[in-house]
């Protein structure tokens, strides 16, 4: 009986005992994973304050640097260090309202030096409007940098914890130390550049929409017509809303004949699709070749109005879990030139053929009349361009796409190097190399 | 008193003997945390069953992989168009100039996907499921929010920032937003 109780005693101790010290392993071992993680921010912290620094000393420099080699380096520096910075912003818990102002204005700057950069290397010197854009922002970062480095006590003294803060955030709370990080920034005003983030590309208008508006009735029996062509038996189509945004649409829910159901958007202006797409479940039985299926996609296209796409390339997957589909990327072609911002993709069942999906952006925000430019530098001319270490395939003209929403005019160059295909792209007018991608294998 | 005695001496014994184990188990339990850290790292991908993960046959692997696992933390029950629509947000958001620029960036953005946060995007990818397929339609460029950089469960959205987002297209559970 005695001996009972003392065991239990001794049993309830052990366990009081056990627990508690579990209870210290595990606080002590939570205590070190939340200062790893805040170790981790603080260093991208300081990562963020010192390239904020250099770039501000960097865009200081870039103003009175005389020689064109030497301005050039420094705004490729400037490009590089000010995208370290909008990574390392983007990895702080700083709240959403915070990191789209800096990093807007981290991305414009960088791109903004790349796009001076590469002036300079074409004209020697920095163009006035960069000039004066690049004074600007230079005004801007030492704002930034000042509110950085104000920061920054709190952060050497141990009191911010970036945990605490991402919550307080995320929750809709604000930070007296983070949520004015620049403020000013959003005095900016717009700036116009030839390069990915310019302020020009969020209102540019799409070229490819022509016609006259159409009602949700037509764009319900449009899609019916374009689903008959698609190979989709007796598919029901309902109106399910309509969208503004920079492609106004009718949005269609479609019921097929096996019960699953595809989504499509038709334009509000010329009743075009924009996309159609079905997530049919297909089988991994491949009755249709790659040329079948780029034959097919393009006799759909030209019969829903998509008319002379040739096929660019197209991509197989063979899943046993989704079945198989090929996806044909098409591009309009024209007295032998193709126009690549043109896209349209096209996707299509292995098994059965069926057109399960369509995606026409591309081509809806960019194809238009376009003039044909007589080249400046003949196709000999433009082979005495490219590396001597390749062998030359083939050479065609083409339109590509920049990053900044303008085309250019080029020959397209098949070569060969190391059992490689590589497409190289010639500017027509100047000969400079625009461009050189690795060809995909299909 | 012969008894207080005895007592006493299997109370302090049993004292010592737990005392013992347990600072057996706290060398233990920190020694193993300190050094050896890949035995958790074991234990974690075995109850994730990660050996199960479909895998594309495709050059693009990273990118349709990563984006696969958060298109199925965030949406494996939603219907096609909304995964390939949450596929789509996470790509508007790279090449916005206010997010990150990077698709693993725009991902593991602090905060920023619920499912990063729980650890749901880490959870295996069943087999059949359209997840893999709805990633390689959201980057072969199909977005069925027309340009949305924001989406969010209105049964169950925590932040309360979200509500400030125009609501552009529902397209199952979520709501899509500017």
């Amino acid at each position: 009986m005695k001996f009972r109780k003392v065991f239990l005693y001794s049993l309830a101790t052990a366990v009081t005992i056990g627990l508690a010290s579990y209870a210290i392993v595990m606080s002590d071992r939570a205590e070190q994973n939340h200062r790893d993680l805040n170790n981790s921010y603080d260093r991208a912290f300081y990562d963020l304050t010192s390239y904020m620094d250099n770039v501000e000393v960097l865009l200081a420099e870039s103003m009175i640097i005389a020689h064109p080699v030497n301005t050039s380096i420094t705004l490729e520096e400037i490009w590089r260090q000010a995208n370290l910075a909008q990574e390392n912003i983007s990895q702080l818990p700083v709240g959403q309202s915070v990191l789209s102002t800096t990093s807007k204005f981290l991305n414009q700057l960088s791109t903004l030096a790349y796009a001076a950069s590469n002036s300079v290397s074409s004209t020697g010197e920095i163009p006035e409007s960069y000039r004066s854009e690049l004074e600007n922002m230079h005004q801007y970062c030492l704002s930034l940098a000042t509110d950085l480095h104000y920061m920054e006590d709190s952060i050497s003294d141990g009191t911010l914890d970036w945990g605490v803060l991402g919550q307080t955030l995320y929750h809709g709370g604000t930070s007296d130390l983070i949520s004015p990080l620049g403020d000013h920034l959003v005095d900016i005003p717009e700036i116009v550049y030839d390069g990915q983030y310019s302020d020009h590309l969020t209102n540019s208008v799409p070229k490819g929409l022509k016609g006259n508006d159409i009602t949700s009735e037509d764009a319900v029996e449009i899609m019916k017509a374009i689903l008959e062509e698609a190979g989709v038996e007796t598919p029901v189509v309902t109106l399910k809303g309509e969208s503004e945004g920079v492609i106004p649409i009718y949005s269609l829910g479609i019921e097929t004949a096996d019960g699953s159901n595809a989504n499509a958007a038709i334009t509000k202006t010329g009743g075009m699709l924009l996309w159609y797409l079905w997530g049919k479940e297909s089988t991994d039985e491949i009755n249709i070749s790659i040329a079948e299926a780029q034959e097919m996609g393009a006799d759909f296209l030209a019969a829903i109005g998509f008319e002379e796409m040739v096929a660019t390339h197209t991509e197989t997957v063979y899943n046993s879990d989704t079945g198989n589909i090929i996806t044909v990327n098409y591009c309009y072609e024209k007295d032998g030139v193709r126009y690549y911002p043109d896209l349209v993709k096209v996707r299509i069942d292995g098994t059965d053929g069926t057109v399960v999906g369509v995606e026409a952006r591309g081509y809806i925000n960019c194809h238009s009349y376009r003039d044909s430019i007589e080249a400046a530098i003949s196709e000999e001319d433009a082979l005495t361009y490219i590396s001597s270490d390749v062998t030359v395939d083939s050479i065609s003209r083409a339109v590509i796409p920049t990053d900044y929403g303008t085309e250019k005019d080029v020959y397209e160059i098949t070569v060969n190097y190391m059992d490689k295909t590589f497409l190289v792209y010639i500017d027509v007018m100047t000969g400079r190399e625009e461009r050189i991608l690795v060809k995909t294998p299909e | 008193m012969k008894k207080t005695k005895t007592i006493i001496r299997y109370f302090v014994l049993g004292t010592i003997a737990t005392l013992l184990v347990a600072c057996g188990f706290l060398y233990f339990a920190v020694f193993s945390g300190l050094t050896n850290d890949s035995e958790s790292m074991e234990d974690a991908s075995e109850y994730l069953g990660s050996t199960n993960i479909a895998h594309a046959a495709n050059n693009n692997i990273t990118a349709e992989q990563l984006l696969a696992r958060a298109i199925n933390g965030e949406a494996r029950g939603e219907p096609y168009e909304g995964q390939v629509a949450v596929g789509a947000v996470i790509l508007n958001r790279v090449k916005s100039a206010d997010f990150p620029n990077t698709i693993a960036g725009v991902i593991y953005q602090p905060w920023a996907f619920t499912s990063v946060h729980d650890g749901q995007i880490d959870l295996p990818i069943e087999e059949g499921s359209t997840c893999l397929q709805a990633a390689r339609d959201a980057l072969n460029g199909w977005d069925p929010t027309n340009g949305c950089l924001y989406f969010w469960n209105p049964e169950t959205a925590t932040s309360s920032w979200i509500w400030t987002r125009q609501v552009m297209t529902k397209i199952g559970k979520h709501n899509f937003g500017i």
